[in-house]
């Protein structure tokens, strides 16, 4: 399993993940919802900044070459209220990234969950828990 | 006492009692009970017009003035079907890279737009005011109680001039004098420099704000459009740092990455 997913397991299947919000700065028009993905990749850099979180990383492919990826999450500030901070991922960690591809084919996605490789879960990546009272 | 020394004193104790009139005019406080002091937190819970939303928390649904939702786009005169056809919202084919929305070139948001996006304000009640501090974007509004009317003859500006009272435990807040370059939301519904918006503030329990929204704008829209917003009460929240203009070094080289191609129907 650890294998296959090191060699960046891809799944694509119907929207099981709760509709982008928080993407205040920009739209979402760029991500296909209808599509998710799940990757196994390595940190490369974690941009802790406004207006979105952006999480560099490197994926091996099923020819064991190396892809470059980058995945966008909410602002700094959403974050941190649900307990995220500029360390909580760190070059060289190794998480599975869950979130919607871009439509354009490039190597982008969004990102809604992060589970360390080591089963580690990270704090919810989404609204405050009450925020639909 | 020479005359001219008693005509002097005479104006200045006038001057006195009117400055101490307005004074004591201005800080009258809001009613018992009737204090949003605080950081709240927009909720994509059910309201009026959040119910039935796709999306709630980021976009408004619009009921005419029968209480019924309003069909897309929103029902607007020519003026405004024409100012309509050049705003370019992302959308399946015109990525943010691509859109000439004024929220991603950093302009302050307007008025309703504001509260569509998915950060808290503050409330901070003074006298003869009362102020919301946005954390999205920094924006301020000032909304005076003290009894004054509309600026006149002012420049329009993108938050525009807001002027409140009491009705019980209600703000009602009367806001003109918006410039035209702001849209309703991310859909791109304009408006005019005539628009005039009604906020009532309530506290409908300790813990959750509600505000009714009413526009006006006859130069763009057939009938007045009629929503709901709901903000939570966040005890231990402060307003954090959230400077729009922070996506034109972070963010841009991003933004065209992704870009959806241009022949994408």
């Amino acid at each position: 399993m650890r294998r296959m997913l090191r060699a960046g397991l891809v799944l694509a299947v119907a929207c099981p993940l709760l509709p982008i919000l928080g993407f205040a700065h920009h739209g979402t028009a760029e991500y296909d919802n209808s599509k998710t993905v799940s990757l196994h990749g390595t940190v490369t850099a974690f941009k802790y900044l406004n207006p979105h979180v952006l999480v560099e990383f490197t994926v091996r492919d099923e020819n064991n070459q190396v892809q470059e990826w980058t995945a966008e999450s909410q602002s700094p500030n959403l974050l941190s209220r649900r307990g995220w901070s500029r360390s909580t991922l760190k070059p060289g960690d190794e998480v599975i990234l869950t979130g919607h591809p871009v439509k354009n084919g490039v190597h982008a996605m969004t990102v809604q969950k992060v589970v360390f490789a080591d089963g580690r879960e990270t704090p919810n990546m989404g609204l405050p828990a009450d925020s639909s009272k | 006492m020479k005359l001219p020394s008693v005509v002097s004193f005479a104006v200045v104790i006038l001057l006195g009692c009117c400055i101490l009139a307005r004074a004591q005019k201005s800080q009258q406080a809001a009613p018992q009970g009737a204090d949003f002091t605080g950081v709240w937190y927009p909720s994509t819970g059910a309201t009026l017009g959040a119910a039935t939303a796709d999306n709630p928390g980021q976009q408004f649904v619009w009921l005419d003035p029968q209480g019924k939702p309003t069909k897309s786009p929103l029902p607007m005169t020519e003026w405004g079907l024409e100012k309509f056809k050049g705003n370019r919202p992302t959308g399946p084919s015109t990525s943010s890279i691509d859109s000439n929305d004024p929220d991603f070139q950093c302009f302050p948001s307007g008025v309703p737009r504001i509260y569509l996006f998915l950060y808290p304000v503050e409330f901070v009640h003074t006298p003869g005011r009362v102020l919301l501090l946005f954390e999205y974007g920094h924006n301020i509004r000032q909304i005076f109680t003290d009894g004054r009317g509309h600026r006149q003859d002012a420049e329009p500006t993108w938050m525009g001039d807001s002027i409140g009272h009491w009705e019980g435990d209600t703000l009602v807040a009367e806001t003109t004098g918006l410039n035209d370059k702001t849209w309703f939301g991310y859909g791109g519904q304009p408006h005019s420099e005539d628009l005039r918006v009604v906020e009532r503030f309530r506290r409908i329990d300790h813990d959750s704000l509600l505000i009714d929204i009413t526009l006006d704008d006859p130069k763009a829209y057939t009938m007045p459009l009629h929503t709901q917003k709901k903000y939570i009460l966040k005890p231990d929240w402060n307003i954090m740092e959230f400077v729009c203009e922070d996506s034109q070094l972070n963010f841009r080289e991003y933004e065209k990455k992704v870009a959806i191609p241009k022949n994408t129907k």
